[in-house]
């Protein structure tokens, strides 16, 4: 087999990066809930955890906020990165 | 026995049952081939149907009733596990991605066993991954139609096996007669119907009660350890970090999620369906998980925790809403059930029936096949399932886990790792098996992690070392997996270079 005749399908190199992308998504969501829970409430007594809208303070932050904030960051990481591309097995091509 | 409470959970099922069959009839009557309808809804659903299914069958019986009671029983630091699923849609389609998708459309594949067995070329990876769903899923639909026998037992009065029974044959009915457009379709109404129903038991809680301060100051009074981390589940960073990847980014290796890549319309779909499913997803963690900790106080002294929820909506809450509530988990569970049930037929009849015993049988006999193994192990995980398990979360956590360990890397380097080949997806399977289940029986949380956390480890590893031990694969599959023109246009140039 001939392998100079090998052609990369151009569209994967845009797949390439959305799995980048949603590969640093992944860490910024563990950071991001570490960030906001533990220091907050990891090994401090019941009785000096602080309420807020009546849940303790790191799971107000780590769970309720957090959710929001991985929602917004969501919607901007698709928007602003994702690009549509046809689905098709295969993109006919003109012939050179 | 609660009338009030049953008649509407039956009309409920009923308007279901009727919806597949709806869609059953549709089946038979669209001309594309049956295998893509049957299995993937002719690739052809939005974003909205999409982002429900998705969420309605990672989250079930799981989360409503599974995740409720270890928040009953453990406090606030269960429902911060619970949240690490919130973006799971995300990882799932951002990875998978539309390559994915371009894929299943080159090669026609229909289950994630179709793109194994076209990446890899080998008997082995396929029995290896049938093998893996047919244990693994059974043992999750186990939890799921425990999950949905325990709502009957509370609103009946019914020992929990008859509950079982009843439940389980509408299921599986429901699934044998309306395939896969039939539970996308519903599986979309019920995702909606259990956000429904999680939002009025919010909306309940916080009527009857003096708000959620009171009643969390009282925890911290009675249970100390359930409003503090580690607390009662023991949350370490690195325990949470495990969770991560088991509720999080190794999603994808559970093929009844996975299988959802290849089912959407087109780029857009994809997008806009990311962004719907981390927002149900986020209601659902939220909603859910959540109330576990406080139904402590409202309802103490419950002696099944998965109960909690379930006695305490029973308890609270006016009979007809408490069915039209109690009827949002009973359909969270049968999306889930009917998908995985598709997932193991699919697994008996296309990858082991017609690889193996008879590649040339008729379509007919390939229908009446699918229907037959459906009710078959349908009926298999009923009867086990009849010996209720202690808590629905832990079998829940269990199976994602195995199915997880096995299939990850097969799938996401098999997708994007030229170099990946047969002997490492073997080596990787088996590895991340064996050590699963090993470590699961053997170690409580190896290296402070859940076992999928060194599991998942092994199974990477393995296929990297591995396939660089052996040859690369053909130049064949590498063109057809990566490659920009179909096998003909490509035969066609190398005759013309022959010449």
């Amino acid at each position: 087999m001939n392998k100079g005749i090998f052609k990369e399908d151009e569209r994967f190199k845009q797949c390439n990066k959305e799995v980048m992308y949603t590969i640093i998504f992944f860490i910024f969501n563990i950071v991001l809930v570490f960030a906001l829970a533990f220091p907050l409430g990891y090994n401090v007594e019941a009785s000096e955890i602080k309420l807020i809208a009546g849940f303790p303070a790191w799971y107000f932050y780590g769970v309720l906020i957090a959710i929001g904030l991985l929602c917004i960051s969501t919607y901007l990481m698709v928007k602003f990165l994702f690009k549509d591309m046809p689905l098709d097995g295969y993109i006919e091509e003109e012939d050179e | 026995m609660r009338l009030d409470i049953l008649i509407p959970i039956i009309l409920y099922l009923l308007a279901t049952l009727l919806v597949g069959s709806y869609f059953h009839k549709h089946l038979k009557n669209n001309k594309s081939s049956f295998h893509e309808e049957f299995f993937v809804g002719g690739r052809s659903l939005g974003p909205l149907v999409l982002a429900f299914t998705m969420v309605a069958s990672a989250a079930s019986a799981g989360t409503f009733i599974g995740a409720t009671g270890v928040g009953y029983e453990q406090g606030f630091s269960w429902p911060l596990v619970v949240a690490c699923q919130t973006a799971m849609g995300v990882y799932i389609l951002g990875i998978l991605g539309k390559k994915f998708a371009i894929i299943s459309r080159r090669i026609g594949a229909v289950t994630i066993t179709d793109f194994l067995k076209e990446r890899y070329q080998s008997h082995a990876v396929i029995i290896a991954s049938a093998l893996g769903i047919l244990i693994f899923i059974s043992a999750y639909m186990v939890a799921q139609f425990a999950g949905g026998a325990r709502i009957l037992e509370a609103v009946t009065g019914f020992p929990y096996q008859w509950g079982l029974l009843i439940f389980g044959a509408v299921v599986v009915l429901l699934t044998v007669f309306g395939g896969y457009r039939g539970v996308a379709i519903t599986d979309a109404i019920q995702g909606f119907a259990m956000l429904l129903g999680g939002v009025l038991v919010w909306i309940i809680i916080m009527i009857k009660t003096n708000g959620f301060e009171a009643i969390v100051s009282q925890l911290t009074i009675d249970h100390p350890e359930m409003v503090t981390l580690p607390g009662a589940s023991g949350i370490t960073p690195t325990l949470l970090f495990s969770y991560f990847l088991l509720f999080g980014i190794a999603m994808i290796g559970l093929p009844h999620a996975a299988v959802r890549g290849m089912t959407f319309k087109d780029s857009k779909s994809m997008h806009k369906g990311m962004i719907y499913a981390v927002i149900i997803m986020g209601l659902f963690s939220i909603g859910f998980a959540s109330i576990g900790p406080l139904v402590r106080i409202l309802l103490p002294g419950v002696e099944i925790p998965d109960m909690a929820l379930i006695l305490l909506i029973v308890e609270l809450v006016p009979g007809w809403l408490a069915g039209l509530i109690l009827a949002a988990p009973l359909a969270a569970i049968i999306s889930t059930v009917d998908s995985m049930l598709l997932v193991t037929s699919s697994t008996i009849v296309k990858d082991l029936f017609l690889n193996y015993i008879n590649p040339n049988a008729s379509e007919r006999t390939v229908t009446k096949l699918s229907y037959f193994s459906t009710l078959f192990i349908g009926t298999a995980v009923v009867l086990i399932a009849l010996t209720p398990p202690e808590l629905i979360q832990f079998v829940v956590i269990f199976a994602i886990g195995g199915l997880e360990a096995t299939l990850f890397a097969v799938i996401v380097f098999g997708l994007y790792w030229k170099r990946a080949n047969k002997l490492g997806a073997i080596a990787s399977m088996t590895i991340g098996f064996v050590s699963y289940v090993t470590a699961t029986m053997m170690f409580e949380n190896p290296f402070g992690m859940d076992p999928i956390g060194i599991s998942l480890f092994l199974n990477i590893t393995s296929m990297v070392v591995f396939s660089y031990m052996t040859e690369k694969p053909s130049i064949e599959i590498i063109n057809k997996f990566w490659g920009a023109d179909p096998p003909q246009k490509i035969n066609q140039v190398n005759k013309n270079i022959a010449k």
